[in-house]
């Protein structure tokens, strides 16, 4: 390790990569660390250990769950090094998946809030009540009495939660039992629902907020351009940011939807309620978020891709279309000709369309449910598929199989791309998953930060998108800005924590419920009690 | 008041209600803005081919404030101020159609117009040369006389000499009137005095002056037939639909005498029709003051209608008695809509009641146009002219039907007689002046019609169809000082005794004209209009409708409704889909002195299957003699219901332009507000966002050099140290 | 339309620690979660105080009791984010590790300043924002403020107060962490004195009035005074110094005169 960074340093002067640094510092940060610590449990040798028991002091600190992470984690860190006879610093490197990825998941909860909130601020339809509610709340708290509110709304988020549990049993059922074709039909119509009716209305009311007049012609233009672009995008293969930002598109329609369409104390209650049917959906052990991922798990398939918004290309289908781009790329750089028909392979796999069978959207209810949940550390749960793979090279896992080697294939051929772009180091295009790994051990063969996104992403359940906003958008609809500002420093916060935990536990967890609870927390507290002192304070120019 | 209280206002409450979600956190905008309380704004109707009325710009027009006080004044603002745009304050006195018109040509630096007119200030509330918000000819276009040689466009008599038209121009910028003392104090001492005018008689040109942001903005345009496409478009939308305007209409009451059931063959002419109409109009939503113009009119025909149904059991029982119909037509401003809606569905066979609906029950039988024997109209009778009331008829009319005409004047003024109510006839010559009897004249000319008016030519009210039409000027109101409310309440003005003395002989020349007998001394007793309800009924209508005789007359789920009404109710005819306060109410009293008090309780006061003739209307009653509650009263009657929507409305295909109905319909708008702050001057905001620039410039520049730099700039903390904490200083 | 009035204000407030921001924290993902996570501790400081505020309902009219505690609380909140950011260090280490810029990151650990300066930076953004931000939105109306006797200078004095907090915030910030490292308990002190200071400074504003508006220089130049020695304190704790401030320019201007 120190020997291939000190290479690193002496050839390449002036462009440290980031191994170096990395072994450099946590060395050279070690000292520093000890000098403020008090409880001194580290020894500094190697920097794998070294990382690793960062992380254990850091469980024991920050969590205070320490000591049985530690000796559950223990076991799978020494598999992981077992596994990966690459041995550079794999446990060290999983952990490493924390700020960068935190980010990714900031920009886009961000811009999804602020979508939100900027509608909800300048267009009136969807704050305004005009007495049409969901179906799904059969009473509408008109009354002025607060206690049959209360019941009232309570009963509303029940049946509301009653048909988002059938929803996602319905919808584990027949992932279970396979029904892709089925699965398939559904989250097609919901999004073909969403991207052309939803997002219409949304375009009509904005033009008519705006009182811009348009004609159908063009209107008709936009909205079937729209639609069969974000069906393209989300179903099948796009630009990783074009369907991000379709995503993110669709997630801010629902939320200004349930917004727009559950009664005011009702979708607090609502709130409030997805906060535990999240916890139990996602962490009890027949829970059917869980029973979903693990599932998918077993089948070597990622979990309704489409139903979750990933941080970064997550070298499936979905990612197909960099698949391209990087052929391009490779092209540009005139690669080797078996290089090009692995990639013609790739484009050209009919296994892709089996796949997209799974590949799911959202909808506007039932699916936000499924959705919602499962912040998927993708790092480590992905490292495991090629692992298993290469273990098992030929079928065991089903009809997916060929495809998931495809994906493997696909997966080496990227790195291949990439380290040929800069080193020409033609010698890793054999192995497929130790491939991976060389291209971050061996110096040199990585590169510059979005290629390096693209080998781990995070996902976020696009539910969880929806609730937040939801969450900040009715914050904002009383105008006051230091409450919407206080639920998205919460929400943020929120999404900090359960990705500090998610890095502990290195399993699916549910987003919401601490983003949920700080966000309710904070909106109900700075509308009561913060905003009336802020207001004299502001009125008065006092700072504090 | 079966329906909801407010007509086109209902719109308003609700969207305040929306809006108050919003507007709840006052911050720093209280600091910053002074709302004013008013809503009495001018809103735009359309009719078939135009639009009229105020609008202003979406997001509400914005000018400083002047007030308008003297010719210089109007100068200033329309020529000489560097500050423009203005939104002027006027006096009520100065309101007036001169004054306007000379604004409106300044649109580009009249951004508003807003006019005190506070009730306590009487003597500068009325413009010398009147007011009406009407033109000299109102509704010609839609009467007996469009495009007649003679008669057509007020040939003979222009009738309306105080019009000024301006309901029906287009006036583009927003209109408000101040009727709260608050908003006056805010806009003349808060506002204009404090910092537009801080010498006397030199207007302040520097900055920060003191502005108003009018907001009255309508979301329907062009005219009706262009708004009602625009509504009722097959809309692919998602959201639902959006109605830009509302067609104006309320309903018709009517009271017959007789309850002569459709198995009962109605011969011709037959049936004695007076009518009056119920609304009035003004430039000003809520505003709708219509002591002249209509107010009288209905408490007269309503105190008629009391006397006569005193002896309802000697017409009915008399053989051959004609029946007689009592009828308030609503919406007659707007191009006649109650009567024309009325004489259409008399064509139809459908009016008072359609009988194909429902076969089996009892019905009242139809009345049709050729049933009409003659056509008794009391129009504005509450300012006499050289303290007469005039019997106007149409020369025409007049030619065919003569003897009855004769007949018909010789027996109102043998009525009036004794009463000392003195009737003369109008010039033979002159044609009828604007009135709901025209309507039925048009569709069958050979109606003996005489409207009973005050006027004998022109009107004799400056302030026909205006929001100054008030009380005070027909003598409603000449209290000795000191009363109470209570007092005022029972007092028996001037007014109150002419009018029931012309109630009294309109009664009595009923009775003669429906049964052909001669009332004799104790009858002539009981057919006596009872001043004090007269009295009651002006003080109710005209002053304050929290009074005994309504409240004995609503019923108990609108009580509170009128317990909380602090000003008169509004004589506008409002849009179709809400009944108005004023008809809901004459419905209730035409029930109340028509009907008989059965004995059913609340539950049970419901007209049976079998027999729909009569409606059963419960009431609160008069207080009971614990003093507490109310006794209850449910009311059998004959008082009726009919719509009154312009038959434009309802006729499949009807050609909008050919003008035979009205076509008017109400504007939509969302908000009405005003609101008073200070603008800054230019340079003061120049300065402010050239600072801002400058500093984030400059901090960008100096956090990327420094920042860029930070090894070593914070070299002395270590080698690898970066940290541009100050950077920004 | 005051829109420019807006604008203006908006730069002047936000304009520096956007500045700031763009350049020192965008870019690291580390600092990103650190600046939302000072905020986030300012935010339940905020909410304490006006817990407090709220219910002690005698004095809920005098804002001097309220403001008292919430300067206290504030600062107590910085010390428990220092506690906590000291002791989850190793973690966000770890974690911070595989960022793109890695050899940048890692000094964030080797230079506790620049922790201290961004948690000092989300203070201060927090506590800017919070007292901006409405009055911002009130100004996008057609009107100024004055009417009711505020003095026309209230948006100015606003603007420039609330950028004045972000800036002290983020100096208190850095002197306060360095200032605890090394126990230097005059130090923190001072933070604290000045934080109350300012505040109780601030206080003044509420004379003033359209006739009366030079009262704001009142706390103008005290705030920017403070601002500047503070400013300046902070700067020679982070490491910086005339000298070095010179060499960095002067080098620049040779490297250019080289090119």
């Amino acid at each position: 390790m120190s020997n291939q960074s000190s290479q690193a340093r002496d050839s390449q002067e002036g462009l440290p990569t980031e191994r170096t640094g990395l072994m450099n510092n946590t060395n050279a940060d070690h000292h520093t660390v000890r000098l403020y610590q008090s409880s001194n449990n580290s020894s500094p040798t190697m920097a794998e250990t070294n990382v690793v028991d960062n992380v254990d002091a850091n469980d024991s600190t920050a969590l205070g769950e320490g000591n049985t992470n530690r000796r559950e984690r223990r076991p799978e860190g020494n598999r992981q090094r077992a596994n990966n006879a690459a041995a550079s610093s794999g446990e060290d490197e999983e952990l490493m998946y924390g700020a960068k990825h935190v980010i990714m998941l900031f920009a886009p909860v961000t811009l999804c809030m602020m979508l939100v909130v900027a509608t909800i601020n300048s267009i009136n339809f969807y704050s305004e009540r005009n007495g049409t509610y969901l179906v799904y709340t059969p009473f509408q708290d008109e009354t002025e009495d607060t206690g049959t509110k209360i019941w009232q709304s309570a009963v509303n988020a029940g049946i509301m939660l009653c048909v988002i549990v059938v929803m996602t049993i319905v919808l584990l059922l027949l992932y279970k039992y396979k029904c892709y074709k089925f699965i398939n039909g559904w989250l097609v119509t919901s999004s073909v629902l969403l991207l052309f009716f939803f997002s219409y209305m949304y375009l009509e009311q904005v033009l008519r907020a705006y009182n811009a007049p348009l004609d159908y012609i063009t209107v008709a233009l936009i909205m079937w351009n729209f639609g069969v672009g974000g069906l393209f995008c989300i179903h099948w293969k796009g630009p990783l940011l074009l369907q991000q930002a379709y995503l993110i598109t669709i997630s801010a329609l629902v939320a200004l939807l349930f917004i727009k369409y559950l009664p005011d104390w009702t979708a607090w209650a609502v709130l409030g309620v997805m906060v535990f049917w999240d916890l139990v959906a996602v962490l009890c052990p027949k829970g059917p978020l869980r029973m979903l991922v693990e599932t998918a798990q077993t089948r070597n398939e990622p979990i309704f891709p489409a139903l979750i918004y990933s941080s970064a290309m997550i070298w499936t289908y979905t990612m197909a279309d960099d698949g391209g781009q990087s052929k391009k790329k490779k092209k540009d750089k005139t690669q080797t000709e078996d290089e090009d028909d692995d990639d013609d392979d790739d484009d050209d796999d009919g296994g892709f369309r089996e796949h997209m069978a799974n590949g799911m959207n959202r909808q506007s209810l039932e699916d936000s449910t499924a959705a919602r949940s499962a912040v998927q550390a993708f790092g480590g749960m992905t490292r495991d598929e090629p692992t298993s793979h290469r273990q098992t090279p030929e079928g065991a896992v089903g009809g997916l199989n060929p495809d998931e080697s495809k994906v493997d294939v696909k997966t080496g051929k990227k790195n291949r791309a990439r380290s040929a772009a800069t080193t020409q180091g033609a010698n890793q295009q054999q192995t497929n998953p130790d491939n991976r790994q060389g291209t971050s051990s061996v110096p040199g063969a990585t590169e510059d930060g979005p290629e390096m996104e693209e080998e781990r992403g995070i996902k976020l359940g696009l539910g969880d998108f929806i609730f937040y906003s939801v969450l900040v958008g009715k914050a904002s609809a009383n105008g006051d800005w230091n409450t919407t500002l206080a639920c998205f420093v919460a929400i943020l916060i929120g999404l900090c924590c359960t990705l500090l935990l998610l890095i502990i536990f290195r399993k699916a967890l549910p987003a919401l419920p601490i983003s949920l609870t700080f966000g309710l927390v904070f909106n109900f507290a700075t509308s009561a009690l913060v905003q009336p002192f802020m207001e004299r304070l502001n009125g008065e120019q006092v700072y504090i | 008041m079966a329906s909801c209280w407010s007509g086109s206002y209902q719109l308003t409450i609700l969207i305040l209600c929306l809006s108050w979600i919003s507007v709840n956190s006052l911050r720093t905008r209280k600091k910053i803005y002074i709302d004013l309380e008013t809503q009495n704004s001018c809103f735009r109707i359309m009719n078939a081919t135009h639009q009229t009325g105020c609008t202003s710009s979406r997001r509400g027009n914005v000018g400083v404030l002047y007030y308008l006080r003297t010719a210089a004044d109007y100068e200033w603002v329309t020529t000489k101020g560097p500050n423009a745009p203005y939104i002027v304050v006027m006096n009520s006195s100065d309101f007036m159609g001169l004054n306007i018109k000379e604004l409106l040509k300044h649109r580009d630096r009249v951004n508003g117009i807003m006019f005190i007119s506070l009730e306590e200030n009487t003597t500068s509330l009325y413009p010398e040369i009147g007011f009406s918000a009407v033109d000299t000819c109102p509704n010609d276009r839609s009467g007996l006389y469009w495009n007649h040689k003679d008669f057509g466009s007020c040939k003979k008599t222009t009738w309306n000499t105080a019009g000024t038209g301006l309901l029906h121009q287009d006036i583009g910028i927003p209109v408000f009137s101040l009727t709260d003392p608050n908003d006056v104090h805010n806009v003349l001492h808060n506002c204009f005095f404090k910092f537009n005018m801080k010498e006397p008689m030199q207007p302040s040109t520097t900055y920060p002056l003191c502005a108003a942001e009018a907001m009255s903005f309508m979301v329907a345009a062009v005219d009706t037939v262009t708004c009602l496409r625009r509504s009722s478009r097959v809309s692919l939308s998602l959201s639902g639909g959006s109605t830009f305007c509302d067609p104006l209409g309320d309903v018709n009451n009517h009271v017959t005498m007789l309850n002569t059931p459709q198995n009962v063959t109605r011969l011709n002419d037959t049936v004695i029709v007076v009518g009056t109409r119920v609304d009035s109009t003004s430039l000003i939503n809520y505003q709708y003051t219509a002591a002249d113009t209509s107010a009288a009119g209905i408490v007269g025909l309503l105190a008629a209608m009391e006397a006569l149904w005193k002896v309802k059991d000697t017409i009915r029982n008399t053989t051959g008695a004609k029946d007689i119909m009592f009828a308030f037509f609503q919406g007659e401003s707007y191009d006649y809509i109650g009567s024309s809606s009325m004489v259409y569905s008399m064509q139809q066979g459908t009016f008072p009641q359609d009988l194909d609906k429902d076969e089996d029950a009892l019905h009242l039988q139809r009345i049709r146009l050729q049933h009409i024997d003659q056509f008794v109209e009391l129009n504005q009778v509450g300012y006499r002219d050289e303290s007469s009331l005039w019997l106007h008829t149409d020369p025409h009319n007049h030619r065919i039907v003569t003897g009855k005409i004769e007949q018909m004047i010789d027996g109102l003024k043998q009525a009036a007689k004794p009463l000392d109510v003195s009737l003369q006839e109008a010039d033979k010559t002159q044609p009828l002046p604007p009135a709901s009897a025209q309507r039925f004249l048009l569709e069958r000319g050979n109606v003996p019609v005489v409207v009973i008016t005050d006027h004998q030519a022109e009107f004799t009210n400056k302030f026909y169809n205006s929001h100054l039409d008030m009380a005070e000027l027909i003598n409603a109101t000449d209290y000795p000082p000191g009363l109470s409310d209570k007092e005022k309440y029972d007092y028996v003005t001037t007014q109150a005794e002419m009018l029931a003395n012309l109630s009294t002989a309109l009664a009595r020349y009923l009775f003669k004209a429906s049964t052909g007998l001669q009332p004799d001394k104790s009858m002539e007793k009981i057919l006596t209009a009872d001043s004090s309800t007269v009295t009651h009924l002006l003080y109710c209508f005209l002053i304050s409708p929290n009074c005994e005789i309504f409240k004995e007359t609503v019923s108990p789920q609108n009580a509170q409704t009128l317990e909380e009404a602090m000003l008169p109710f509004p004589f506008y005819v409002g849009v179709n889909s809400h009944e108005t306060e004023v008809s809901a109410l004459i419905s209730l009293l035409s029930a109340r002195f028509t009907g008989d008090i059965v004995n059913l309780d609340q539950s049970d006061c419901k007209q049976p299957n079998s027999d729909v003739r009569y409606t059963y209307t419960y009431v609160q009653g008069n207080v009971s003699a614990d003093g507490k509650s109310r006794t209850g009263w449910c009311l059998k009657s004959l008082a009726q219901k009919t719509e009154a929507l312009s038959p434009a409305f309802t006729i499949d295909g009807y050609d909008m332009m050919s003008g035979q109905y009205s076509t008017w319909t109400e504007s939509r708008w969302i908000t009405v507000s005003v609101r008073l702050f200070l603008v800054p001057s230019q340079q003061m905001q120049l300065l402010i966002l050239c600072t801002g620039l400058v500093v984030l410039v400059l901090s960008l520049l100096l956090v990327y050099l420094v920042s860029s730099s930070a090894d070593v700039v914070f070299s002395n903390y270590g080698t690898r140290s970066t940290t541009p904490a100050t950077a920004a200083r | 339309m005051t829109l420019m009035e807006l604008f203006g204000c908006a730069f002047i407030t936000f304009g520096p620690p956007f500045a700031l921001f763009v350049f020192t924290i965008a870019r690291d993902p580390m600092r990103v979660i650190l600046f939302t996570a000072s905020a986030f501790f300012w935010l339940c400081a905020l909410l304490l105080s006006s817990i407090l505020w709220y219910a002690v309902v005698p004095l809920r009219d005098y804002l001097v009791f309220g403001l008292v505690f919430s300067v206290l609380l504030q600062e107590l909140f910085r010390l428990l984010f220092y506690k906590v950011l000291r002791k989850a260090n190793d973690g966000l280490l770890a974690v911070s590790q595989q960022t793109t810029a890695q050899h940048v990151t890692p000094k964030d650990f080797s230079n506790r300043h620049i922790m201290a300066y961004v948690s000092g930076l989300g203070f201060g953004v927090i506590a800017g924002t919070f007292s901006i931000v409405n009055v911002l939105a009130d100004m996008s109306g057609p009107g100024t403020i004055g009417i009711q006797g505020d003095s026309k200078y209230f948006f100015w004095t606003s603007a420039c107060l609330s950028l004045c907090i972000i800036l002290l915030h983020t100096s208190w910030g850095v002197i306060f962490s360095s200032a605890m490292d090394n126990k230097e308990w005059l130090r923190v002190a001072l933070v604290v004195v000045a934080h109350m200071f300012f505040s109780c400074m601030t206080l003044l504003n509420q004379a003033s009035s359209s006739s009366n508006s030079h009262v704001y220089l009142g706390s103008l130049i005290p705030a920017f005074l403070t601002l500047f020695l503070c400013g300046t304190l902070a700067f020679y704790t982070a490491g910086g110094s005339l000298v070095n401030l010179k060499t960095a320019f002067v080098c620049r201007k040779t490297r250019y005169e080289i090119d």
